[in-house]
Parts: C-alpha cells; structure tokens; sequence
C-alpha cells in the first residue's frame, strides 16, 4: 500500500478509535444513569462496575465487527499508473493467435515487460515481433532462435544469456539476453512468448510466465466464445468482447508501471489478474451470482481507481441478502464503466461512484444503482438514450450502446418483468436504477 | 413516572437511535467480511436470525411458563434453543447450496413440481398464521399492561393488537422496514440487553438462582384459579407423581415424561420449518457460512433463553415477597401470585426499576413482536406474491405490480392474523393454558414441523423423493397436526398422558407425514437429473470457488 493510503487509513483508524472512546463513555453513563438514578434504592456500586465491566467490553469485541468503519469506506487505492491509454476497440488475440492481433499484443507488452524486444510466436512460426531490428522480421517467418525452439519442444520456461541459444537468422547480435516462456491453451502448448534484451540480464522470467499464461486465457476465452457463438447468444458476445480488452491492457499498464521498482508485487498482480480471468473464461451462461459480478465491478473499479488517482472516489452499499442473488452477466459493469467515463472522466475535480444493491423482500425483487457526481446529461440526451440513431455515431460511442445494449439484453431475459431507470441533469449527476426479479 | 425519569428515558432512547443510525457499520466492509465467510460477518447475519427467532413467545412467553410451572416451563426454552441443533445439523449447509430463496422454492426445484411449490406456499402461509396469532395477543398484553387504554367498544389487548397491527403492517407495506439485516441485528442486540440488563438489577436485589430456587421449591407450587375479586390460589396439581405435591423444581407441574418429550420434540423439530427463519440462511454466501450462521444462533440462542428461564425465576422470586408492599402489585396478584403468568416480566421490571423497568421490558417485547411480525409478513409477502402471484397468476407482471402484489399480501395476513387474534382473545385461553402465548406458539412449530420439516429433510437426504411424496406428506402432516390441536382444544384435554400429544402433537402428525412420504415416494418416479442435484446440493466444489471469488474480492486485485 502507498504512503497515501497509510495515511487515509490512519485517519480512519483515528476516527474510529474517537467513535468507540464516545460509545464506552456513553455506556458508562448509560450503566450510572440505569443503576444509580433510576432505581430506588440505588443498586450497589459492584453491580455498577461489573454491568459497565462487561458492557464496554462486549462494545470493544463487537466494534471490531459491526462497527468498524465509517459509512464510506474508501477503498484503499493502488499507485497511480504511469500511463493510461485506453485501447478502446483493441482486441488483440481475442480471435484466436492469429498474427494481427499477436501485432497489437507485442507493442503493448514491450512496455509492461520492460525489454527491448517481444515476439509471439505461434508453434512454428513468428507471428509479430516489435523492438530493435523489427524491420528484419517479417511476420509468418519460421522461428530460429534456438531458444524459442527449446521453450516449444520443451514446454518450460528458458532463461538465458547463452550466445549459442540466441543466434538467429533475423535478429542483431546485439541482443544478450533473451527470457522465453511458453504460452499454453489447456495444457497444450500453442506458441511462444520471447522477451529480448541487449544488455546480460534476462527480463525477470516469473513476469514473463505470467503474461504468457494471461495471454492463453486470453486464448482460451477466444476458443469458449467460438463455442458460444455456436450456441447464440450474440449481444451477450458484445458485450464481453466489448469489456475484456480493456481491462486486460489497463492491467497491464498498471502492472507495467511496477514491473521496474517492485517485480514481486506486479508478479502478485498478475497472478490475481490470471485468477480473474479464469473466472470470466469458466463462467457459463446467462447468470451469475451477485457476488460474482461483484468482484468483477470492483475489480474493475480498482483499476480505473489506480488511473484516475484521488479524481474518483468509490462507494459501495451491499446489503448481505444480494450476494447470492442471480443477476445477468456483464450488467452492472457496463454501468459502472459508464459512469465513469462518460460521467466522471470529463469532470476536472473528478467525483464518486456510488454502486448500492440491496433487495426488495415485499416484491422480491433485487435493486441494483449506480449513481456518479460526474457532469450529468441534458433532457434531450436522457430521453435519446434508448432509442437508437444510427446519424450520430458520436453518441453511439457515448454510453447510448452500452446501455441500449443492456436495455435489449433485459428485455430479452426478462420481459416486462424488469425496469432500467435513468435520471440525470446536466451537472447533477447520473443516477442509473435496474430492478430485477429475484430467482 | 416523574418527569425527570420520563426525560431521562426519553433521551437515552435518543441516545440508543443515534448510536444505531450513525454507526450503521459501513456496507461494503461488513458485506465483504460476510462475503469472505469470516465470522465477523456471519455474527451480522447470526444477530439478525436471532432478531427474527427470539419473539414474544420467547421474551414473555418463557419466562411466564417458568413462573407459572417451574421446570416444566424451562422445557419451552429448551426447545426453542435446541430447534437450532438439526437446523445446523441437516438443513442449512445443503439448502443453501441448492440455491433457491425460500422453502417453497426449494421444493418445487427439487422435486421439480409446480404442484409441490403452491402446496409449500399454502403450507407456509398456515404456519405464518398460526405464528402471528400468538404474537398479536402478546402485543395486545403488552398494550394492556402499559398503556392501558382501550379504543371505545373495544377492551385494552384488543385495542393493543389492532395498534400494533396495523402500524407493522403499515411500516412494512410503506417500506420503513424492510427487514434488513442491520435493522434485525439491532433489534436482537436491544433485546438481548434489555434482558441482561433486568438480571443484572434482580441480582443487585439478592437474587441468587440457586437460593431462590430452593425458597421457591419449600412449598408446593400453587396457581390463581378463577378471577376478579374473587379469585383463590390452589396448588397445582403434580401430574408426573400424583402422590406428591407439585414443586417449582421437580417435573409433573404440567408435564409427565411423555408430556416433556412431546413438547420438546415439537419444538426442535418445527424450528427446521419455519420459512422466516430458514429464508435467511438462504442469503449467506456458501453453504459453509449458512452452517457457521446457525452454529452462531444456537449459541445465541443458548445464552438468551439462559437469561429469560433465570429472569422467571426471580420474578417469581421477588413478585411474591413484593406483593405485600406494592398496591398496584397487590391488584394484579393473589395471595403473591399473578393472575395473568404472561404479565411476569413486566411485573418484574416494574418491581426492579419502577416506571423505567415497566417500559423498558414492555419496549423490548415491542422490538420482540415487531422484528418477528414484520420477518413473518415479509415470509407471507413472499410467499404470496413471488410463488402464488407471479408464477401463476401472472408470470410476466412488472415490478411494480410484483410490489403491489406482495403489499396486497402483507395486508390480508395482517387483517386475517389481527380477527383470530380478536376472535380467539386472551381471555378464553389463558384460563385453559398457563401461559397462553408460548402455548399458542408451539402449536405453529408443530404445523411447521409436521407438513414442512419431515418434506424438506427428506428431500435434502433422500433420492428416492418424490412430488406427490411430498403433497400427500405436507397434506397429511398438515392437517394432522392441525385436527389433533382442535381436537385438543374442543375436548379441554389436560398436558398429561397421551392427552398431551394434543397439544404438542408433532411426534403423532410429524411420524405420520414421514410414513406417509416414503410410501408414496416408494410407488412413484423421482425427478429426472437427480445426480447434478445431489451435486450441487451436497458437494463442495461452489464453496469452495465462491470462497476463492470472495478472497479475491476482498484483498482486492
């Protein structure tokens, strides 16, 4: 955690430390008031201490449960990422490991891996290579590096500064170091990814794994939705396709900017951002569990936090009882996204998302809203929201899609059974409402 | 009670809503704790369970039975706290997994039956009937003792259950109480205090469990017989033992041993039916901290009804010795005994603390009542509106009208539970039970644990369960316990011998319901993929995925 966040945490500490000292002082008094005023003739002074004793004591264990915290707890944020452009139609490898998307693949990972030269590299041949010397690699060229050959036949990860191994038909002699790591779909070995230095220390080879091993999820998410889009489901395909990237190279961006001062915790990072994928690859059909999609929002949310530094505040309200509720996959993200980037992004000083979900037992019914303080919509815009206009693809990328998307998806699930809200005026902040049956 | 008391009272009362409204924990943190299956929010969910469970059967209803009876009402506490035993035992971890959101849900996935799922709703709906009653009448006692106005025509409980009836009806169908868990926690912390509070002034007075045991067992026990001004004190007599005297430490003031056993059977068995209970586990986040919420209740529990049999006793205790000196107490009692058991703990804060005691026992039992009725109508709400309304009425309603449909619920529970509790009145039943509001309580646990128990642990352990297994098991079981109850009270049968079986009559009905299930079951054809639901029921790979989802969540990514 960084200094600013000790720091918020200290306040919060603080605080809360001040609320229990009120609460005990305010037993106590409560307890004199009770034994010693009230009741005639006044109780004996043991009874006043023992009653106090236990009271305060039962305030002290119980606060670290039910009382902890303020009602808005910021969660504690990771360092600003050094750059964050958003890839926004990037969809690098999404359609399997074909040489256009390993293109966009490498130019990205060259920065996160901090090395001066990647290829991908599919079984037999390379599919992209960007760096020192790239006008001499052509894509579809057979690999010859003796070390890529290796870490295919191999199936493990080569760290080297061997000449020997680094000699190739394309590339400088200059490079002297050279980390290859097997990418694998499903156990399968289906190609290679090489980071390349020219100075003796090979690129930290737990780093390279792991993007190696992000990147055949990556793939592995491409082969689920081959089969998915057999079984139709087309604007949910939209919609997971329109996410992933995103949230895969913001992540990486993030983590590329700890790669230099603290290798161990982007090799954290990485690992949990392998987990999280696996989720999202595993998970079937139309509904998930709140909780799921919880995780998935503030995730998410995390990220964005880490980018957009003190400018975006985040706030959750989670009654218990929705956790376990069945919600329509990738809803609540997409609103999310939206409020912060149609909503908060255009703000200077930034704002708060505010997500609350809790649940409606009398209609049984889950209410899930995402509010922003962010710059708010005029009438007209709010009013255009769902009805599609094909004349102004401007609007089309501004948060119309999204949730014209949802709104159709909905509609589909539920029928009439549902209801999307959208309030909003200019400056006052979006408040997004979707109420959905519960089971 | 003098101005600076009511002052005094009023500001604390302050105090206490200021403390709740401004330390309402923050969501996200408590839900993350929960999320995680830690035990810190598990105790959240513990503490709302408990809110809802501990009614007024519980508060009032026990430590009447102890005054009256003795030991032989200690059993009622024994049974309320036990009910959680097979609850931890059998049905919350497997319920859970299965992943629906209420009883008649769960059987009708199960067994897959729509059939099955009306039937279950029916069922629910009598037991949340049956429930409510009982609460309405303590409510009415409470107003009585309290406030003791009367609307004109109308006698102060009744006035008292047509108050409180129709501002929880109102709260909930306006949607000030949603029964949220914070809400329902809060409600059971203030309870659990109010009673440690009042032990805590009885033994401030000399009061000694054991020596007052002892005092109180000198004598043979003894009971006000008839009313008004002419009322006498008998003693009880010992149906266990009819050569001794009953005594307030020995079994026989109400029970012989068949008596007990069918008492506390009916009591642990009905608690694994009860929807407004079993709804909640069906929020916890796996099936593990489904278990850990009921081990936590049980141990709740246990402490609670400790408390509420003690505080019976030193009612009796110090009620007797302070009818001498206390006019009002000397009106309300017979020869140092009270004519009505359920006022006990009342009399005793009001004996302990004067006004402040009266209204601080009599708020608690209004927390008691209300997180209770407001838990059973938001059960019935469902019930009514989810498995009744939109799935066979109208599947397609928007929410709107699913709300409009659950309120129209909250409503004619409401209206039904408020005229028998009118009809029925305090004063026909007191006389025939000794402590009327636990007694009308447990018959709700014996329709609970009759129809739905027996059909839901079968269906969670058994394969060869079936559909109409379960209809004619709910139907049988049902209206079985039912007939025996009026049989019960139209034939003024005693507790005593197999007469109590009337009462208490789950291990008749509930044997019967089971029987019956598993020979039905034996002739008909189980529901097909019965292997994926065994899987997902009784396996623990999703507890142990959701588990891992929840530890990314809360350290963050």
């Amino acid at each position: 955690m960084t200094a600013a966040g000790d720091r918020g945490w200290a306040a919060v500490r603080l605080r809360s430390g001040l609320t229990l000292a009120l609460v005990n002082a305010g037993v106590w008094l409560a307890v004199l008031v009770a034994t010693q005023w009230l009741t005639r003739p006044a109780l004996p002074v043991g009874v006043l201490v023992g009653v106090g004793v236990v009271l305060t004591s039962l305030a002290t264990l119980g606060y670290a449960s039910v009382l902890r915290g303020p009602a808005a707890t910021p969660v504690p944020r990771t360092r600003r990422a050094g750059r964050g452009q958003v890839v926004a139609d990037a969809r690098p490898l999404r359609a399997g490991l074909t040489a256009d998307g390993a293109a966009r693949a490498v130019r990205l990972l060259i920065d996160t891996l901090q090395c001066d030269g990647v290829a991908l590299t599919d079984t037999d041949a390379v599919l992209a290579y960007t760096g020192i010397g790239a006008r001499s690699v052509r894509r579809g060229v057979a690999v010859t590096m003796p070390a890529i050959e290796r870490a295919l036949a191999e199936g493990r990860t080569v760290a080297t500064t061997d000449g020997a191994l680094l000699t190739s038909a394309h590339l400088p002699p200059t490079i002297r170091s050279a980390t290859v790591c097997p990418v694998r779909v499903e156990g399968r070995v289906v190609g290679a990814l090489a980071a390349l230095r020219i100075d003796a220390e090979p690129p930290f080879p737990r780093l390279v794994e792991a993007i190696a091993q992000v990147l055949g999820l990556q793939l592995e998410l491409a082969e689920v939705e081959e089969e998915r889009r057999l079984a139709a489901t087309a604007k949910l395909d939209a919609l997971r396709a329109q996410i992933n990237p995103h949230f895969l190279f913001n992540t990486l961006n993030t983590i590329a900017s700890k790669a230099r001062t603290d290798p161990e915790q982007a090799r954290e990072l990485l690992l949990r951002l392998s987990d999280f994928f696996r989720y999202s690859v595993r998970q079937q059909g139309q509904f998930a569990e709140f909780g799921q999609e919880y995780f998935f929002v503030r995730t998410y949310l995390s990220l964005e936090q880490a980018r957009f530094g003190d400018r975006l505040e985040v706030v959750y309200e989670i009654e218990p009882q929705v956790l376990t509720a069945q919600v329509p996959v990738l809803v609540i993200q997409p609103l999310v996204e939206n409020a912060v980037k149609h909503g908060l992004a255009p703000k200077v000083e930034g704002g708060t998302v505010r997500l609350e979900a809790a649940t409606d037992p009398i209609g049984r019914t889950t209410r899930i809203r995402v509010s922003d303080t962010g710059v708010g919509m005029d009438p007209d815009h709010v009013a255009a929201l769902f009805t599609p206009d094909p004349t102004t693809d401007e609007e089309a990328e501004g948060g119309g899609l999204a949730l014209r998307n949802i709104a159709a998806r909905l509609g589909q699930i539920y029928g009439e059974r549902h209801a999307l809200r959208v309030v909003s005026e200019p400056g006052g902040g979006t408040t997004v409402e979707l109420r959905i049956p519960q089971a | 009670m003098t101005l600076v008391e009511g002052l005094v009272l009023l500001l604390l009362g302050a105090a206490l809503l200021w403390v709740v409204l401004r330390l309402r924990p923050g969501r996200s943190t408590a839900v993350d704790f929960y999320l995680a299956g830690q035990g810190i929010g598990v105790l959240t969910n513990a503490w709302a369970i408990c809110g809802d469970y501990f009614s007024a059967a519980s508060f009032l209803g026990v430590a009447a039975a102890v005054y009256a009876s003795g030991l032989d009402g200690a059993w009622y506490a024994t049974g309320f706290a036990a009910g959680f035993v097979p609850v931890l035992l059998f049905v919350a971890a497997p319920l859970r997994r299965f992943g629906e959101f209420s009883i008649p849900d769960f059987l009708g996935r199960r067994l897959g039956s729509e059939r099955v799922r009306l039937g279950a709703a029916a069922v629910v709906l009598v037991i949340i009937q049956v429930y409510l009653v009982p609460q309405a009448v303590a409510s009415g006692l409470t107003w009585e003792v309290l406030v003791g106005w009367a609307l004109p025509g109308l006698t102060a409980s009744s006035t008292g259950v047509v108050v409180v009836t129709v501002c929880i009806a109102g709260m909930v169908t306006v949607g000030g109480m949603r029964g949220t868990t914070w809400t329902q926690a809060v409600q059971f912390v203030v309870l659990m205090a109010a009673a440690l509070w009042l032990l805590a002034l009885a033994v401030g007075e000399g009061f000694s469990y054991p020596a007052a045991l002892q005092d109180l067992s000198a004598e043979p026990l003894r009971a006000v017989a008839g009313s008004g001004p002419d009322a006498v004190t008998v003693a009880v007599p010992n149906v266990a033992d009819p050569s001794a005297p009953a005594r307030f430490n020995e079994p026989g003031a109400r029970y012989d041993a068949l008596g007990q056993l069918a008492l506390v059977s009916t009591l642990v068995l009905g608690t694994a039916g009860l929807p407004h209970i079993l709804n909640r586990f069906f929020t916890s986040p796996t099936g593990r901290a489904a278990r850990r919420t009921a081990a936590w209740v049980l141990g709740f529990a246990g402490v609670f009804y400790t408390v509420a049999v003690a505080l019976g006793v030193a009612a009796r205790w110090l009620v007797s010795a302070a009818a001498a000196d206390l006019p009002w107490l000397a009106e309300a009692t017979t020869d140092g005994v009270l004519q009505v058991p359920e006022q006990a703990m009342l009399a005793l804060g009001r004996v302990l603390a004067g006004q402040v005691g009266l209204g601080v026992v009599s708020v608690a039992a209004l927390v008691a009542i209300t997180s209770t009725i407001a838990g059973l109508l938001l059960a019935s709400a469902a019930s009514l509106g989810h498995d009744v309304y939109l799935r066979h009425v109208r599947p397609d309603a928007t929410p709107a009208q699913a709300v409009r449909a659950g309120r129209v619920g909250v409503l004619a529970t409401a209206v039904v539970s408020a005229g028998l509790a009118l009809v029925l009145g305090t004063d026909t039943l007191a006389d025939r039970f000794p402590s009327v509001v636990a007694q009308m309580v447990t018959w709700a646990f014996a329709v609970a644990g009759s129809a739905l128990t027996p059909c839901v642990v079968l269906a969670i352990w058994w394969r060869g369960m079936t559909a109409p297994a379960a209809l004619a098991g709910m139907a049988v079981g049902g209206s079985a316990s039912l007939a025996l109850i009026g049989i019960g009270l139209a034939t003024d049968a005693p507790s005593s011998g197999a007469a109590a079986l009337l009462s208490t009559p789950t291990l008749i009905s509930g044997t019967l319901a089971t029987v019956v299930a598993v020979l039905v079951a034996r002739g008909t054809e189980p529901p097909q993929g019965l292997d994926g639901m065994w899987v997902r029921m009784h396996g623990t790979a999703a507890d142990r995925r959701a588990e891992r989802l929840a530890r990314l969540t809360v350290e963050g990514l």
